[in-house]
């Protein structure tokens, strides 16, 4: 890939420098978001509610 | 303390969560992904079939394909394959799970007292390799993993990750018909949302080469093409391997690192600005590689040393690409000129090359 393709990329780059703290954290207000810590049981939600599983891996 | 954006929480509802820091009992035959990545996400179906990736990255900054908008971007355009799933379900046969703990090379690790704290996804690669090196079937042709779309001449738009930013001439995607400004649609009969997706594809395609078929769409027009892939078609640069941990355990090796210098740092040694120098901060002294740092002390490296050049090789973009460069390059049994600054003079030293 090209130098100037680099320098294309550079805004998203320092654009999407918060993404990995910003997904570290349960936020909101308790009872807001939190994230599932266990992921046989995530996805036996997802499963059973209907909802698909979103999974990151750190 | 950081909270994740109102526009993540909200698509979040729609999805149930989940974040796994720790690899152990991982179900690697279903949680397939780049796991020399230090963040991924599967977008997917509870039953084990997977949508979507998002992630990934090259040889540039570390998190250049990854924002909140485009993961929410995917995790909205994923409720329709959800919805469509939904209403002919193929769920994957069951298999017997097959965690890290089951690699045969990290088997015995953990047999030997020796299991790590924590299983970090980069430990499967790592693990996967030595099994087959120990098993005499390891080719350094398996190291191009999750090949970036860069390797078919297709770059796309970390921000709008369907969208072609640019083609490499004379490439194969720029044979297929592709252009700047395309959106891309589907990749060897896949649906395509995100960057990672396309490396999933091409992932699934042998070394050997072949063709995958394209579905782009340009000014609401559809079109179709072909990319056609040389055998070693995966096979990139050491810049592209440079950022994964994978990388490490390749022989040979030089047996020393450390830091780049800082632009004040390389004006202080009285270098051009922008030169490359890293400072040999580490002489390996542990572990199975020692061998390789006394041969490096042996040939004169010191710590504290400036590294400028490698074989007369200096327009290294960082100190990951002249480790991966070393390993890539060099053939034990040869030497390697490594040219050193130290107080204030130049230096050329003679490094024996050793596995």
């Amino acid at each position: 890939m090209s130098l100037v393709s680099r320098l294309a990329f550079l805004p998203a780059a320092l654009a999407a420098g918060a993404l990995l703290p910003a997904l570290a954290q349960d936020g909101g207000a308790p009872g807001a978001f939190s994230w599932r810590a266990d992921l046989t049981l995530a996805r036996a939600e997802a499963a059973q509610s209907g909802k698909p599983l979103l999974a990151v891996f750190r | 303390m950081v909270r994740p954006p109102a526009e993540f929480v909200e698509a979040a509802k729609d999805y149930v969560c989940v974040r796994v820091l720790d690899m152990a009992g991982v179900d690697l035959g279903v949680f397939r992904f780049d796991y020399d990545l230090t963040f991924a996400a599967l977008l997917m179906n509870g039953d084990g079939t997977i949508y979507r990736q998002y992630g990934g990255r090259d040889g540039g900054p570390a998190e250049a394909r990854l924002s909140i908008a485009s993961l929410v971007r995917a995790m909205k355009e994923t409720l329709a394959d959800h919805e469509e799933y939904g209403k002919s379900p193929r769920p994957p046969k069951p298999a017997p799970v097959r965690a890290i703990e089951q690699i045969p090379a990290m088997a015995r690790q953990i047999k030997a007292g020796k299991a790590p704290k924590c299983f970090h996804c980069h430990m499967v690669n790592e693990s996967e390799r030595r099994t087959a090196q120990d098993a005499k079937r390891w080719s350094r042709d398996s190291i191009w993993l999750w090949p970036d779309p860069a390797r078919v001449g297709l770059a796309l738009d970390p921000a709008d990750q369907t969208l072609v930013k640019e083609i490499a001439a004379r490439s194969p995607a720029a044979a297929a018909g592709l252009r700047a400004g395309d959106r891309l649609a589907r990749v060897g009969g896949r649906r395509v949302r995100t960057i990672a997706d396309v490396q999933w594809v091409l992932e699934e395609t042998p070394f050997a080469g072949g063709t995958l078929p394209l579905a782009w769409e340009r000014g609401g027009e559809a079109k179709e093409g072909k990319v056609a892939l040389r055998p070693g078609w995966r096979v990139g640069s050491p810049l592209d391997l440079s950022w994964r941990a994978s990388m490490w355990g390749l022989s040979p090796k030089p047996g020393f690192g450390g830091p780049r210098l800082s632009p004040e740092d390389v004006a202080k040694a009285g270098l051009p600005a922008g030169a490359f120098a890293f400072r040999v901060q580490y002489i390996v002294d542990w572990g199975d590689e020692a061998h390789t740092g006394r041969n490096a002390a042996k040939a004169g490296i010191k710590k504290g040393d400036l590294v400028l050049s490698a074989a007369a090789k200096a327009d290294f973009e960082s100190e990951l690409h002249f480790q991966a460069w070393f390993r890539l390059t060099q053939q034990a049994g040869k030497t390697c000129e490594i040219e050193v600054l130290r107080g204030g003079k130049r230096e050329k030293i003679r490094l024996p090359v050793v596995e």
